[in-house]
């Protein structure tokens, strides 16, 4: 199975701020904000992955 | 039984462009017209984009949305005839079914970058987007078809697989823009009831005595009540001539103005029922006459596989 690739060893997944744009490291349990600006939406990043579509 | 079997069709061509053709089609029945129509959008194979991989888009459009794009360009389909359909190949060689393209770019100034289909880059020499040269002091300008735009620091890198396949599958393997046909009007003129008719010079007696604004020569009155433009009229030598018999639309107004000026007869319009005109336009994948040709032989190995013999067999082509 492909997993996601996890960003610096064990230091949680990585996620961009909805608001300043800075990468905030997760880990189960963590609370869900930015740590540069406090805003409470992230996103999670793109896949790595080459990704395949039908051109129809 | 198909008529005009014995006689076989034949096919006049009015004119070819570059990317149009008009042609005649005569002696056959209309299910066959019909049938040649289809095959033209439906049958004819070229190349298009089937499948797209998305390495890197960091766009504002999404991978899906791109990859239909793609899809739609149309791309030189001259190679098609040596391309295998994807499904109906079953060997191990990718070349047999695929080729391929890339797209590349990447925005490095600040103002907003077009990628078009010029940026797409071809492996194969053959298969490349349609080079567009605009329409001759129309609108459309020339340069390649818009795919997306970027803003600084965005980019694509796309890998693309074209393959042959039909317009049955997908429309954007259909090589026709526009592929229709109408009946060949038959326009007779009665020239006798046409002399008795009002010219230029019966019309000034008309002028001055009854309807000074309403009463315009008869003539040029039945030219201008026709919506389809067919007819000319020429006053200074008195001729009424047929110009344009392509352009007729069966609207039947010619035919209202005649019986209202109580001249019934005088022109009659009717569809000649064995000869179609066809006006075919291609996208520019393939050279136009090449897809009525290949739609023809289509046509004709699709009958061969049910064993009843066309009157395309003696096809004459003037």
């Amino acid at each position: 199975m492909y997993q996601e690739p996890k960003s610096s060893g064990g230091g949680g997944v990585a996620y961009n701020c909805g608001d300043c744009g800075s990468e905030v490291l997760l880990r189960p349990g963590d609370v869900i904000i930015c740590r540069e600006c406090g805003y409470r939406i992230l996103y999670k990043k793109r896949t790595k992955q080459v990704v395949q579509f039908e051109a129809r | 039984m198909i008529p005009g079997e014995e006689t076989g069709a034949s096919v006049t061509v009015a004119r070819l462009e570059d990317e149009t053709i008009i042609f005649d089609l005569k002696g056959v029945d209309v299910s066959l017209a019909n049938a040649l129509r289809r095959l033209m959008i439906a049958d004819v194979p070229t190349v298009s984009i089937d499948l797209v991989e998305v390495i890197e888009n960091s766009s504002v459009l999404c991978d899906e949305f791109l990859a239909h794009r793609l899809g739609l360009i149309p791309l030189d389909s001259t190679k098609a005839s040596e391309l295998v359909k994807p499904y109906e190949y079953t060997g191990d060689d990718d070349t047999a079914t695929d080729v391929h393209l890339e797209l590349n770019v990447r925005c490095q100034s600040d103002q907003t970058r077009d990628v078009t289909s010029d940026d797409l880059i071809s492996h194969d020499e053959r298969v490349k987007p349609v080079s567009f040269g605009g329409t001759g002091g129309g609108s459309a300008k020339s340069g390649g078809i818009l795919i997306a735009k970027l803003r600084k620091n965005q980019q694509l890198s796309l890998k693309c697989i074209a393959r042959k396949g039909t317009g049955k599958d997908h429309a954007k393997w259909s090589p026709v823009a526009t592929a229709v046909f109408k009946y060949t009007p038959l326009i007779d003129i009665n020239h006798g009831l046409l002399n008795s008719l009002n010219g230029k010079s019966q019309t000034r007696i008309l002028y001055h005595n009854f309807k000074r604004h309403n009463a315009g020569p008869e003539k040029a009155a039945i030219v201008e009540s026709d919506p389809s433009k067919m007819f000319k009229y020429d006053a200074d030598t008195d001729t009424f001539t047929l110009t344009s018999p392509e352009s007729c639309t069966y609207d039947g107004e010619v035919m209202k103005k005649v019986n209202e000026l109580g001249k019934p007869g005088l022109i009659d319009v009717r569809p000649g029922l064995d000869c179609f005109t066809f006006i075919v336009e291609s996208t520019g994948v393939l050279k136009v006459e090449e897809v009525v040709l290949q739609a023809v032989h289509i046509l004709q190995s699709k009958l061969d596989t049910i064993g009843v013999s066309s009157c395309f067999d003696k096809l004459e082509i003037q």
